[in-house]
């Protein structure tokens, strides 16, 4: 390859590629490929802060993989996310248990009925955007169930959870947050300790759990509440970009909506494809606690290194034709619930809440399109560069 | 071809307990892995291969028998 390759927006090369920049991160597909090829370890700076990008697959799965070196305390909040062993590994068996593939599957019968009266309403506006009609209206009713909790408001915790990536994101990189995001954090935590302090241990839930472990000195309560936010806020953002992702290609890929419609296995296919191509969040970030080398570039020890994971899940050393949508791949090589410790605790849930979103659609809608008059907005940004929609105005049809 | 896990490095992401549910299980109160069989059957190779390759926390060890 040359040093640039052309696409339809214009010719693109490595320095121009900046992680902070939010019409680049709207589309980044371009940059991966030469990044992977020409600057695999690149020397960089997000919002001032220094650091080092990485792109290719192997050298990310070495990061995941080994926690000793590269540390996931990159924010001074002692959560699931930012924490390394032992104390890591304390928390998240915690809660690890009852996000297993079997623990979650009761809660299959809640979804599907959420689903069918979410798409009912749908329907019946015809017009409608996808993200505040049905995605996040989803998610957070599945993870408040799984949690064990009321969410009377969704739209406001949706709103907080937006302000809260913010706090996160500014003292994460040794900024005054914004006062609007320092009091959506605390309305957010208070929120977190109250459910912490309404649950009971007979009501279930992992709430529940989780303010017993505190009761019994295991955490403490501030490291309670967080855990709540971080388990209320990963559990409905990711996943909302996911089916909103889906939606997304079922509009660009009509005939999957019948696949979908007969073949279940089609359906799990499909979700893993979404997953590789349009992962939720595009990078993960961690900090090193040494001297390394990767690809043959020296990086210091205390470096910020941010790993595109989106590109690792396109990396044709891995897998054939990588920027081929092909929903019939058995292949499950994508990094989208990252890798190692720290793998999503949650992606049974994930898979689980779209299967079953995408097949109850796939039934009652005969065809999606996107709305001519308003055209979706991608959003990209957030704690971890999140990946998806702000919103996605579609007009559905039913079936007959 | 012989099994080992690591029930000290699993995350309990499940995964080895979806590609090879007759060999791999997962503990009710965390999710930390089981193992049911540590010698499988020889039709069982490609499967626990994907397992150990795709475990996250590369908690399980497979050995060819001598």
């Amino acid at each position: 390859m040359n040093d640039t390759t052309v696409n339809g927006t214009g010719v693109h090369t490595a320095g121009q590629f900046r992680p902070d920049d939010p019409e680049i991160q709207k589309d980044p597909y371009p940059y991966y490929p030469i990044l992977r090829e020409q600057a695999p370890v690149l020397e960089s700076d997000f919002e001032g802060q220094p650091c080092w990008i990485l792109s290719r697959r192997d050298d990310i799965l070495t990061v995941l993989r080994d926690p000793e070196t590269f540390s996931s305390a990159t924010a001074p909040i002692s959560n699931l996310l930012f924490t390394d062993p032992p104390d890591h590994q304390r928390l998240r068996r915690m809660v690890s248990g009852m996000f297993t593939r079997k623990a979650v599957e009761p809660i299959r019968p809640y979804i599907a009925e959420k689903i069918e009266s979410l798409i009912s309403a749908a329907l019946e506006m015809r017009h409608c955007d996808f993200v505040d009609v049905v995605a996040g209206q989803l998610t957070v009713a599945t993870i408040a169930r799984v949690l064990g909790v009321g969410v009377d408001d969704v739209q406001r915790l949706r709103q907080l959870t937006k302000l809260g990536g913010e706090y996160v994101r500014a003292i994460r990189l040794g900024r005054e947050p914004s006062p609007d995001s320092l009091s959506a954090n605390r309305e957010l935590v208070g929120f977190a300790a109250e459910l912490v302090r309404s649950s009971n241990v007979e009501g279930g839930g992992v709430v529940a759990k989780l303010g017993e472990s505190a009761r019994q000195g295991e955490l403490t309560e501030q490291e309670c509440a967080e855990f709540v936010v971080v388990l209320l806020v990963a559990g409905h953002t990711t996943t909302t970009n996911l089916l909103a992702n889906s939606i997304y290609m079922l509009t660009e890929r009509p005939g999957d909506l019948a696949s979908i419609r007969d073949d279940p296995s089609f359906t799990t296919s499909f979700v893993e494809e979404v997953l590789r191509t349009r992962p939720s969040f595009h990078r993960l970030l961690r900090v090193t606690t040494r001297e390394v080398t990767l690809s043959g570039t020296r990086i210091p020890a205390g470096a910020v290194v941010r790993m595109l994971i989106a590109s690792a899940n396109r990396d044709p050393s891995a897998i054939e034709t990588p920027e081929v949508f092909d929903p019939y791949r058995q292949q499950r090589m994508h990094l989208a619930f990252g890798q190692g410790i720290h793998t999503c605790v949650g992606q049974w849930l994930a898979r689980l809440e779209t299967t079953i979103a995408l097949e109850t659609i796939a039934r009652r809608v005969s065809s999606i399109t996107l709305d001519p008059q308003r055209p979706p907005i991608r959003f990209s940004g957030g704690t971890f560069n999140e990946f998806g929609f702000e919103h996605l105005p579609v007009r559905l049809e039913p079936t007959q | 071809m012989k099994v080992a896990v690591d029930q000290d490095k699993c995350c309990a992401a499940g995964i080895c307990v979806t590609l090879a549910p007759d060999v791999f299980d997962q503990r009710d109160e965390d999710g930390v892995v089981v193992l049911l069989d540590n010698e499988p059957p020889e039709d069982m190779r490609a499967a626990l291969r994907e397992a150990a390759g795709s475990c996250p926390a590369m908690a399980i060890e497979l050995t060819e028998e001598s």
